[in-house]
């Protein structure tokens, strides 16, 4: 019986973390309305700055929604490059010449210099 | 695959051309519509089997003729008797209202038994007897009698 | 175990509630660490349905009776399989498996990463969970399968004899399958038309889940039909039951739901149909659930209380009302040109094709509610015989037959008059063959040939056009992945055609016998010869056993041997009869035991059926046909570059 109790107050604490987590996390100003969700929005970006290519295409120049700061969680502007609030990079560029990067990519290809990684 | 977009100059021209076949498709499709609504209400009167009760069947007998009716009740165990070599079935079915003796030829259908709830379908024969056709057994919610048996200890 | 089951089933509904607002709340303030929480309740609601379906599954292995369910649907001395498929053999497991198949497909559209899905997902998922929240509702009010009976018992009662059978295993899930899959297109609909997608793209990227939920559903209704010819014992295959019917009227109108949706992809036309006939579809289903298990429409099958009726229909109503709703609220997203421009075109046969399926779900659905209409509105109990059915669904078919033998030889847009006698020769060369072989084989019924001869012109349309694009597919002009559609479909059609022509055979040639025999004898039926060779009894702890061992023989040719049976359960306290079946794909020898006296004396009926393993073969075409046009093409991420240059710059010039 005790067991019992046992499993399901674990599943009534995991319920609520699972839902609160997202909403006590420390979070900056909110988004513009109709933003999809973070994760999505940033596959479907990834997936077509791999085909571009194009040179310093920073997240947020094709309109669609931006993924907040990954160190503050604050929201960005469109083209923004730095965090406003913090500093932290937002893109994935080099920090000497600019060039985009892949993930997983350990040095510039365009200038040499080795890259840090930039994510959370 | 062609890329999604409007197709505008194409379908302006078209939307013109449009009006006089889009008479003939209400037509075509008012026709399927009707055909449909004729079927069904055509077919509906004659398959349709009015539920009377023991009593209102008696009563009505002379009346119904040939018409196809249903009877609701419950099989009375000690009347069923069953022709194997013939496949003859008779038994009495009971409702509130009155006994009914129905003949059924056919195989006893399975959870055919004593205090089932049935339904015949079928003629009112001149001689009292009713004729089925028809012979439904209600599946029967063994669930609770069954425990309450057993937890009463059976 | 149970309070575990029942506390994971209360979470859930909590979960799903608060996935459904947060879900909606997100999307209308732009808040994502709240849809962010809406996306971890979905995940939580399914990880909650899956507990608490373990939990049922773990009872019903371990035979806990004290639970009531339990108790109900299984014993010691059953086949341990069946004590498994308990899981769906009563309503309380039916609701806890919809909840379960609803926190999975959720699930499918949560992780998916397709581009067009990303900005539907929240209205969609919303839409599902309350769906969830619905069946949880359900499931701790009305029907706790976690019910505890008051005396605990040592042995169960068990499941009815005629629930087990291999296909009571598999068609309830399959069906149910189906039916919750329906809950996704809605979904995705009603989230379309919130956010002004519900475009050509919309067609083509909910196709896959419309596609799998009507393959489901289709093929379930065909197991279930092929149980009832294995197991019920009066020879046939479809009754018109309440039951049965409220399966098949969600499946026709998602069959014109699946035509309405091509022609959306393909001319972007049909637009609110599409829409109403998805919101039918799904709300169909929730009927057939409520209609299967209560007893509202007198039925063979009914028991079970209705207080869950009234929760059922404010669901249903609700579902109904959002869809008008939206349909009106964006009246402007849906108005298309008229796609239709020539009777004689693609589209005006789909549009055909459409309205006679409507058609036909409408009169089903209309007869299988007439009965109970009645009583409400006249006060008299009615019943609606299968001549109603037969009457309407023949002539209807027989249209469609032809619809099919027609369509495909129809260009799109319109087809010119002259061309067209060209196009239908191989429809009429397949009726002309087909009638020419129904004759030759003694067939001289008009309904016969008539359906014979419909479904060879449909037969010699669909395989020219088959033929047809397999000789393109050899010069490389198609893409794959719409060859691979078009070929799924003309196999899904051949496979209907199949199961056309069985049905129509096995409707018309259909001999009924009785004989007698006493152990020894042997018997000419139907140009078969049948010997009895002994009777068998036996007792067990499920059953009496009677049963009469036959050998089988034609023109002097061993067949092997049958064995029908006459058992007696105890449980339920009556007799079930299991039917001796040899079948082929001319026709299918069906025995029943109808008594076995003392003295060994067995009276023997006897059916000869044509045709009827063409249906079954028939349904195995439709599933590997639609497998065939459901098998994935290319990948998600490889968004075609010109696609996304003109989202971005779509994009742009919003501002």
């Amino acid at each position: 019986m005790l067991w019992t109790w046992f499993v399901v107050g674990a599943m009534f604490v995991g319920v609520v973390a699972a839902l609160g987590y997202p909403l006590l996390r420390p979070r900056g100003r909110r988004a513009p309305a109709g933003q999809a969700e973070d994760l999505d929005a940033w596959i479907e970006e990834a997936v077509r700055a791999r085909r571009r290519r194009a040179p310093a295409a920073p997240h947020g120049e094709v309109g669609t929604a931006v993924r907040p700061c990954p160190r503050c969680g604050a929201a960005p502007r469109p083209g923004d490059r730095f965090c406003r609030q913090c500093g932290a990079p937002l893109t994935r560029s080099c920090p000497r010449c600019g060039t985009p990067y892949e993930e997983g990519d350990r040095f510039c290809v365009q200038c040499g210099s080795p890259l840090g990684s930039v994510d959370g | 695959m062609a890329v999604q977009g409007p197709t505008c100059t194409d379908d302006d021209v078209q939307l013109r051309k449009a009006r006089g076949p889009r008479r003939k498709f209400l037509i075509g499709g008012l026709v399927i519509v009707a055909v449909v609504v004729y079927l069904v209400a055509s077919s509906i009167g004659g398959s349709t089997a009015y539920y009377l009760t023991v009593e209102e069947l008696k009563a009505q007998g002379p009346s119904l003729r040939e018409r196809n009716v249903r009877v609701a009740g419950v099989v009375d165990g000690a009347s069923i008797q069953y022709d194997a070599r013939d496949l003859l079935l008779t038994f009495d079915l009971v409702d509130a209202s009155g006994r009914l003796p129905v003949v059924y030829k056919g195989v006893q259908p399975d959870m055919f038994q004593g205090g089932a709830e049935a339904v015949v379908e079928g003629r009112y024969r001149s001689d009292g007897t009713f004729e089925a056709t028809n012979l439904l057994l209600k599946c029967p919610s063994k669930y609770e009698e069954a425990a309450t048996a057993e937890a009463q200890g059976r | 175990m149970a309070d575990i089951g029942y506390a994971a089933i209360l979470l859930t509904l909590a979960t799903s509630l608060y996935a459904a607002l947060a879900y909606l709340l997100g999307e209308r303030h732009g808040a994502p660490e709240l849809l962010e929480s809406a996306r971890n309740a979905v995940w939580t609601s399914a990880a909650l349905a899956t507990v608490a379906s373990g939990a049922l599954l773990y009872l019903l292995e371990r035979r806990d009776f004290s639970i009531r369910y339990v108790y109900e649907h299984t014993s010691t001395f059953q086949p341990a399989l069946y004590n498994l498929s308990a899981f769906w053999a009563g309503q309380e497991g039916s609701l806890l498996l919809w909840l379960w198949l609803l926190g999975l497909f959720a699930l499918t559209v949560l992780v998916s990463r397709r581009p067009f899905l990303q900005d539907l997902k929240p209205v969609a998922l919303a839409v599902v969970s309350a769906t969830q929240a619905l069946f949880a509702l359900l499931l701790l009010t009305f029907s706790n399968p976690f019910a505890r009976l008051a005396v605990p018992q040592r042995e169960g009662f068990g499941l009815n004899p005629l629930l087990q059978n291999i296909g009571m295993v598999l068609h309830p899930p399959v069906v149910f399958v189906g039916y919750a899959g329906f809950t996704l297109p809605f979904a995705l609909a009603v989230a379309a038309l919130v956010k002004g997608r519900f475009t050509r793209q919309w067609a083509r990227e909910v196709r896959p889940w419309l596609l799998t939920a009507w393959l489901f559903l289709g093929v379930g209704i065909v197991i279930g039909g092929w149980w009832a010819y294995q197991e019920l014992g009066w020879g046939g295959y479809w009754g018109w039951d309440p039951v049965e019917n409220s399966s098949l009227v969600p499946w026709l109108v998602a069959t014109a739901a699946l035509h309405a949706s091509i022609v959306q992809e393909r001319r972007g036309g049909f637009l609110t149909w599409n829409a109403v006939l998805v919101a039918l579809s799904f709300v169909l289903c929730l009927f057939a659930t409520f209609v299967t298990r209560s007893g509202v429409i007198q039925s063979v099958h009914a028991f079970g209380g209705s207080a869950e009726a009234w929760v059922f229909a404010a669901f249903i109503l609700g579902s109904l009302g959002l869809m008008a709703w939206l349909l009106v609220r964006h009246q402007r997203d849906l108005e298309a040109p008229d796609v239709v421009e020539s009777l004689a075109s693609r589209e005006g046969g789909f549009l055909f094709t459409v309205l006679l399926f409507v058609g036909l779900g409408a009169a089903v659905f209309l007869g299988t509610v007439y009965p109970a209409l009645v009583e409400l509105l006249r006060g008299q109990e009615v019943a609606l015989g299968a001549s109603f059915y037969n009457r309407v669904f023949g002539p209807l078919a027989l249209l469609l037959l032809l619809l099919l033998g027609v369509c495909p030889a129809l260009l799109w847009r319109r087809t010119e008059g002259r061309a067209l006698p060209a196009r239908l020769w191989p429809g009429g060369a397949g009726a002309v063959l087909a009638l020419a072989a129904a004759l030759t084989l003694g067939a001289r019924e008009a309904v016969a040939l008539v359906g014979f001869a419909a479904v060879g012109f449909a037969a010699g349309t669909v395989l020219d056009d088959l033929l047809r694009a397999a000789a393109v597919r050899r010069e490389g002009q198609v893409p794959r992945r719409v060859d691979r559609r078009r070929l799924g479909a003309h196999l899904v059609h051949l496979g209907v055609l199949l199961m056309a022509a069985g049905i129509v055979g096995s409707s018309v040639y259909k001999t009924e016998h009785q004989v007698v025999l006493l152990p020894g004898e042997e018997v000419s039926v139907a140009g078969y010869t049948l010997q009895y060779v002994q009777p068998l009894r036996g007792t067990d702890q499920a059953k009496q056993r009677a049963a009469v061992e036959l050998t089988l023989s034609q023109g002097g040719k061993a067949l092997g041997t049958l064995t029908p049976e006459r058992n007696f359960y105890w449980n339920v306290g009556q007799v079930v009869t299991e039917v001796a079946l040899r079948s082929s794909w001319k026709e299918d020898l069906y025995v029943v035991l109808a008594a076995l006296q003392e003295d060994g004396m067995a009276t023997l009926q006897v059916q000869v059926a044509r045709m009827v393993q063409w249906i079954w073969a028939g349904g195995f075409m439709l599933l590997a046909g639609t497998l065939v046009g459901l098998w994935p093409g290319r990948r998600a991420a490889s968004i075609p570059v010109e696609a996304a240059r003109g989202r971005r710059e779509a994009l742009a010039e919003e501002g």
